[in-house]
């Protein structure tokens, strides 16, 4: 299904580790942290590719390598064919933006709307004040904010209103890609599915592609077309919704789904716990790094990671229960 | 039929500036032996200022208690001194709290902090106490606790640091434990882990909880009656399957149908407009007539008072009202 899209970005073979120092005076280098390790994926036109994952699993460092706000240890990530990261040409700059989680930190208190969502504009276009202002009010009703809004400040919103100004100021550029970061994490939950559904209505109305980012199974259900799983800074399993959620191979991706609790009393389930905690990023187990959790680990796992393997049509997965080599 | 706790009316308000907000505005409850009963709402709705209304840990700098009695064993728990305040928190009632990297103190470790909440209590050797502690660990499910004793908090995970608050918690055997978001600031297969211990432990030593959350899932899964909250008061109370199968609030309505749901796929949520307001005391109509799609000129005059349905759960919206019945209120 994917042969005929247009790809607009591709990640390929992408690696990030940060250094660890030790010591007070004389910092020594002791270590690394691998944040991303071997990861490609492409994200095509028009479409929604959920991240999903728990802490430490490199979704926010993965989001911050797309933005070119940090560089790749390796690999590279290009857009419409050409490379991002430092020097990259504007066009990328203008037209890959991103929706933070935390709207009570990501707006300047300082600014009101008015300079919040015109603030790109005057960094990236040479319109005119009036041309500015007409696409202010223009994205201010697609968000669904009034006028009045304009000379306000942002504590005089709330969560949920702060959040479509983040939107606002994202969308002022017309941009083509949007990463969004755990975008309504922090938000009411009957503030979140307005939010979700403002999501969905711009992107039919916008042409937007996403790549969006939660640790909420049921969200990114919700708003994906494709969904990706990370663990540890590695991809388990990438496939669209319905054959992730239908028919999930990775155990890690059943364990996550398995440990979500249902609003509906009547199927409390037996649930398949994880053991233990997730590893250190700075000491990963070898082999797959699910082994040390895993229902199902068997003797090969603990020594060779498992290549991300095109299992089915269009479902990918890291795992040695489908690469042939695990004993039966 | 072992009543552990009641509270009548209790009403929290907070100073802010000139105007008074009434955080939690006459809410009654009671809590049985053995059960677990679920707050939920939004933020702002006053379910942690009922927690800590109940275990007297309020900021009294700006919160003051204005009324209304909460009976335990029989005592009016709003009348006791200081002193006899110390004899009942963390022994009979404990708590436990949201985020267990600022509720822990950084300079002790955890063995001793467990040990503290033992010492304070009971006379205790230091011996005795030792051997407690690695119980309780043990008890809780971190594992090699003889050397765990000796961590600080920072070189535990946050799960590992929650399961140690818990057994804080659990040090003196207390008859109700009062978890405020115990599982916000953790991960998905962790907040399973905390849930499966949670109940497992209340099961062993049939303690009352009382459990706040936001997520209607934890609730669901875990509380045998739930009281959704709303503006600092409570707009519906029943047994949980009921509320689930039936809701009869139009906000508990709409908070059910804008969950994004894992088994069925629809286009748009449900959205209730608006956001969470803020009031001011006192209030005379439906604190949910904002953004209720039902609501008439009656829900503007007066705020209904938490009416009995057919489906045994009671639910504060004047939709409840039979015309032939009369109004119930819920202060007998």
């Amino acid at each position: 299904m994917n042969e005929n899209k247009e790809v607009l970005a591709e990640v390929k073979n992408l690696r990030k580790s940060f250094p660890v120092n030790k010591g007070m005076l004389w910092r020594r280098r002791s270590g690394a942290v691998r944040a991303i390790n071997d990861v490609s994926f492409n994200i095509y036109k028009g479409e929604t590719l959920g991240l999903i994952g728990e802490s430490g699993c490199g979704k926010t460092t993965l989001s911050r390598i797309m933005m070119g706000l940090t560089d790749a240890t390796e690999g590279e990530v290009l857009y419409k064919g050409q490379q991002v990261g430092a020097g990259a040409p504007s066009a990328f700059r203008k037209e890959v933006q991103m929706i933070f989680q935390d709207p009570y930190s990501s707006l300047d208190p300082r600014m009101n709307i008015r300079r919040i969502i015109e603030e790109p504009m005057r960094i990236h276009t040479k319109l005119s004040a009036r041309q500015k202002l007409d696409r202010i009010l223009f994205i201010l009703e697609k968000i669904g904010l009034d006028e009045d809004a304009l000379e306000r400040f942002p504590h005089e919103f709330s969560g949920g209103q702060r959040q479509r100004i983040g939107i606002a100021r994202a969308l002022v550029l017309q941009p083509e890609l949007l990463i969004c970061d755990e975008p309504v994490s922090a938000l009411d939950m009957s503030v979140q599915a307005q939010i979700l559904n403002l999501f969905k209505q711009l992107q039919q109305e916008m042409k937007l592609t996403y790549l969006f980012i939660s640790h909420d199974m049921s969200v990114v259900k919700h708003v994906s077309d494709r969904v990706m799983v990370m663990y540890l800074g590695r991809i388990m399993e990438l496939a669209p919704k319905r054959k992730l959620f239908g028919n999930t191979l990775h155990p890690y991706t059943s364990a996550l789904m398995s440990a979500i609790p249902l609003p509906n009393p009547e199927l409390r389930r037996a649930r398949t716990l994880l053991e233990g905690d997730l590893p250190s990023p700075l000491n990963p187990p070898a082999g797959c790094p699910f082994q040390t959790r895993c229902p199902k680990a068997q003797a090969v796992c603990r020594t060779r990671m498992p290549a991300l393997q095109e299992a089915e049509k269009d479902h990918f997965v890291a795992c040695h229960l489908y690469s042939g080599e695990a004993g039966a | 039929m072992n009543m552990l706790l009641s509270v009548r009316n209790l009403k929290t308000y907070y100073r802010s500036g000139s105007s008074v907000v009434p955080a939690v505005d006459g809410v009654s409850f009671h809590l049985r032996k053995g059960e677990v009963l679920g707050i939920v709402g939004e933020s702002g709705c006053g379910k942690s200022t009922v927690a800590r209304s109940l275990i007297n840990l309020l900021d009294k700098s700006n919160a003051r208690i204005e009324g209304g009695e909460v009976l335990f064993h029989g005592e009016d728990l709003m009348k006791q001194s200081r002193k006899a305040w110390s004899r009942i928190r963390g022994k009979k009632i404990s708590m436990i709290f949201q985020n267990p990297q600022s509720a822990l103190n950084p300079v002790y470790t955890v063995g001793d902090q467990i040990a503290e909440a033992l010492t304070v209590h009971q006379k205790m050797s230091r011996k005795e106490a030792r051997d407690r502690v690695v119980e309780l660990l043990k008890l809780v499910g971190i594992p090699e606790p003889e050397s765990r004793l000796t961590n600080y908090p920072h070189e535990m995970s946050g799960g590992m640091q929650q399961r140690a608050m818990i057994a804080i918690a659990l040090a003196c055997h207390p008859e109700i434990v009062i978890a405020d978001e115990p599982t916000t600031a953790l991960d998905v297969t962790i907040q399973a882990q905390i849930l499966a211990l949670m109940d497992r432990i209340r099961a062993q030593f049939q303690m009352g909880m009382i459990l706040i959350s936001h997520n209607m899932g934890i609730v669901a899964e875990m509380c045998d009656r739930i009281m959704v909250m709303y503006g600092g008061v409570v707009v519906e109370e029943g047994e949980t399957a009921a509320i689930f199968a039936a809701p009869s609030h139009p906000y508990t309505k709409g908070l059910l149908a804008s969950i994004p749901s894992l088994d069925e796929d629809r286009d748009t949520l449900y959205a209730i407009p608006g956001s969470v307001p803020r009031l001011t005391a006192p209030v005379g109509h439906c604190r949910f007539a904002g953004r209720c799609a039902y609501a008439k000129s009656k829900c503007w005059e007066s705020e209904p008072p938490l009416i009995e349905g057919e489906n045994g759960h009671r639910s504060r919206c004047w939709l409840m009202e039979a015309p032939d019945r009369g109004h119930d209120d819920e202060r007998e």
